[in-house]
C-alpha cells in the first residue's frame, strides 16, 4: 500500500490523478447525469403531444427531424454523455467492488432506499432498453412491421405533400402488450434511477447542504415520479382507448 | 444472562478466517467489551487463545474498538461506541454475532483486530494546520461565526475509528476524509492550506484502496459520533472549489 506523495509527482502524473480521483470521476457521472435528465424531461414533454392528436404529433416530429446538423449535433452530445456516464460508472464500481472483498456475514442497512441499492443494475437495464427503444423508434430495424404494414415508412398525407407518420407507429407499438409493458418496466426503472441520481447528483456538486438539502432530496423523487408517471401515461392510454382508438 | 457468541477468528492477515461459537454467562451491567474479557478469561483458563480486539480509553472518545455486531459498526445503538454498548440492551439466550471492519483498506491483523493506519496516511496528507498558531489564543480574539464554529466542532467530533467505512456498502472512507476537511477548512486557521488539503487528502483516500460515495447515508446511521452526511457534500465543494477557484 503506496502512502500519496502528491507534491513529488510529476505534473502530468498530478493532472491524471487529479482527473481520475473518486470525486472527480463522480462529477463526471453528475454532469453526464444532468445531460440524460434533461434530455429525458425534453424527450417525455415532446412525446406527450402524442395526446394532442397525430397532426400536432406529426408537425413536432417532422420539425425535430427537419433541424439538419443541430439534430445531429444533439444526438452526437448525447451518446457521448451516455457512453461517458457508462464507462465512469464502471470504472467507479469496480474501485468500490475492490474495496471490499471480502462480504460481510450480514450488514444491516439502515437509511439506504432500493434505488440507491440498485443503482448498476437499474443502469445496465436502462442501457439495454435505450438501445432496443434506438432501434425501434430511430433506426427502426425491430418492431416496425406490424399486420404485413411497416409502420417505420408510413407516410401521412398533407396538403402539399406526404411525411412520416411517426404518430401511428407510436400508437400501433404500444397496442402490442410486450411491447408496453417493455417499456413501462424500463419506465419505472427510470424513475428509480433518477429519484438517488437526480438527488445524488446536488450532493456531488456539493450544492444539496445545510437549507438546500431538503429542496435537493425531493427533487431526485419528484422528478423520478414526474417522468415515469408521464411517460407511462402515454402506454395507457393507449391501451385504454383514450387516444389512437380511430 | 446466558449468552451465545458467533466470533470472526483469523489468526493472521493471511490466514482463512471462520466463525466461531462460544458461550458466556453476562451481567446486565456488563459494558460489551467487559462480556468479552469474560469470554477471554474462559478461553485462556481452557489454555485457548483469546479473542483478539482493539479498546483503548472504553469511554466512547478514542475511536480503537472496532467491531460489527449484528451487523452494525459499533452495535444496535446510534451513536454509540461499541465499549459504551452495555449488555442491558440484550436479553437472556440472545446469539451475537460479531466481525471485523471488512474493507481492502483495512487488513485484518488478528481476530477483530483491524490494522487502520490508511486513516493515519490520510490524515498526515494534509488533516492538519502547518502555520505557526502559538499557544492558544484568548478567547473571541478571532472572530469566528457561531454557525461556522459550531459546525466546525460537529466535524471535529471525528474519532477516527473507521466505522463510517465498515458500515459503508462500498468501504468508502469519504465520511472520514470530509469530516477533517470540513473541520479544518471551516476555521480560519484551516482555511489558509485548504486547496493542498482537500486535494491531498482525496489523493491520499484514492491511493489507499477506499470505495467511493454513493449517498447511502449508511455511514452517517453508523458513525458514533452522529456525524452527518453533509460533511461529504462539503468535502465535494472543497475539492470543486480547489480545482476551479484561482489563488
Amino acid at each position: 500500500m503506496s502512502s500519496a506523495t502528491p507534491t513529488s509527482a510529476r505534473p502530468f502524473d498530478r493532472l491524471v490523478k487529479a482527473l481520475t480521483s473518486t470525486i472527480s470521476l463522480k462529477i463526471v457521472m453528475a454532469l453526464t447525469g444532468l445531460v440524460g435528465v434533461g434530455f429525458v424531461l425534453f424527450h417525455m414533454a415532446g412525446n406527450l403531444q402524442v395526446f394532442l392528436g397525430r397532426d400536432a404529433y406529426n408537425d413536432y416530429a417532422e420539425f425535430m427531424q427537419g433541424l439538419g446538423p443541430l439534430k445531429w449535433i444533439a444526438r452526437g452530445g448525447l451518446l457521448t454523455a451516455l457512453a461517458l456516464h457508462v464507462a465512469t460508472a464502471v470504472v467507479l464500481i469496480q474501485r468500490n467492488q475492490r474495496a471490499r472483498p471480502e462480504r460481510y456475514a450480514g450488514l444491516k442497512q439502515k437509511q439506504t432506499s432500493l434505488a440507491a441499492m440498485y443503482m448498476a443494475e437499474l443502469g445496465m437495464v436502462l442501457l439495454a432498453f435505450i438501445i432496443y427503444h434506438i432501434a425501434h423508434f430511430t433506426v427502426g430495424v425491430v418492431s416496425t412491421d406490424f399486420g404485413g404494414v411497416n409502420y417505420y415508412e408510413l407516410q401521412q398525407a398533407t396538403e402539399e405533400a406526404t411525411r412520416r407518420d411517426l404518430y401511428a407507429h407510436f400508437i400501433v407499438s404500444f397496442q402490442q402488450p410486450g411491447i408496453a409493458i417493455t417499456y413501462i418496466l424500463a419506465n419505472l426503472a427510470l424513475a428509480a434511477h433518477l429519484a438517488h441520481g437526480v438527488t445524488s447528483t446536488f450532493k456531488t456538486a456539493g450544492i444539496a447542504v445545510g437549507r438546500w438539502k431538503l429542496p435537493f432530496e425531493v427533487a431526485g423523487p419528484a422528478i423520478g415520479v414526474i417522468v415515469g408517471l408521464g411517460n407511462i401515461s402515454m402506454p395507457l392510454a393507449i391501451w385504454a382507448g383514450f387516444i389512437g382508438a380511430t | 444472562m446466558d449468552i451465545k457468541l458467533k466470533i470472526w477468528r483469523q489468526s493472521g492477515p493471511k490466514q482463512a478466517g471462520f466463525f466461531e461459537d462460544h458461550r458466556v454467562e453476562a451481567d446486565p451491567h456488563m459494558s460489551f467489551l467487559e462480556m468479552l474479557d469474560v469470554l477471554n478469561e474462559q478461553l485462556l483458563e481452557a489454555g485457548k487463545d483469546a479473542v483478539a480486539f482493539d479498546h483503548d480509553c472504553r469511554e466512547g472518545i478514542c475511536g480503537a474498538c472496532s467491531m460489527v455486531i449484528d451487523g452494525n459498526p459499533h452495535g444496535p445503538r446510534a451513536g454509540t461506541t461499541a465499549c459504551q454498548l452495555h449488555m442491558r440492551e440484550y436479553h437472556d439466550g440472545d446469539e451475537i454475532v460479531i466481525e471485523p471492519w471488512r474493507a481492502a483498506a483495512f487488513p485484518i491483523v488478528k481476530d477483530l483486530v483491524v490494522d487502520r493506519s490508511a486513516f493515519d496516511r490520510i490524515q498526515h496528507a494534509g488533516g492538519y494546520v502547518s502555520v505557526g498558531t502559538g499557544s492558544a489564543p484568548d478567547a473571541n480574539t478571532i472572530p469566528i461565526g457561531k454557525r461556522e464554529s459550531d459546525q466546525a466542532f460537529d466535524y471535529a467530533a471525528c474519532i477516527g475509528c473507521g466505522a463510517c467505512v465498515a458500515a459503508c456498502p462500498n468501504a468508502s472512507a469519504m465520511l472520514f476524509v470530509s469530516s477533517k476537511v470540513a473541520h479544518l477548512s471551516l476555521l480560519p486557521q484551516g482555511k489558509v492550506e485548504r486547496k493542498a488539503r482537500v486535494r491531498n487528502m482525496v489523493a491520499a483516500m484514492d491511493a489507499e484502496g477506499f470505495g467511493g460515495c454513493t449517498n447511502h447515508g449508511e455511514c452517517e446511521a453508523a458513525c458514533p459520533k452522529s456525524i452527518s452526511v453533509d460533511a461529504i457534500a462539503l468535502l465535494n465543494r472543497e475539492y470543486l472549489y480547489a480545482g476551479l477557484a484561482r489563488d
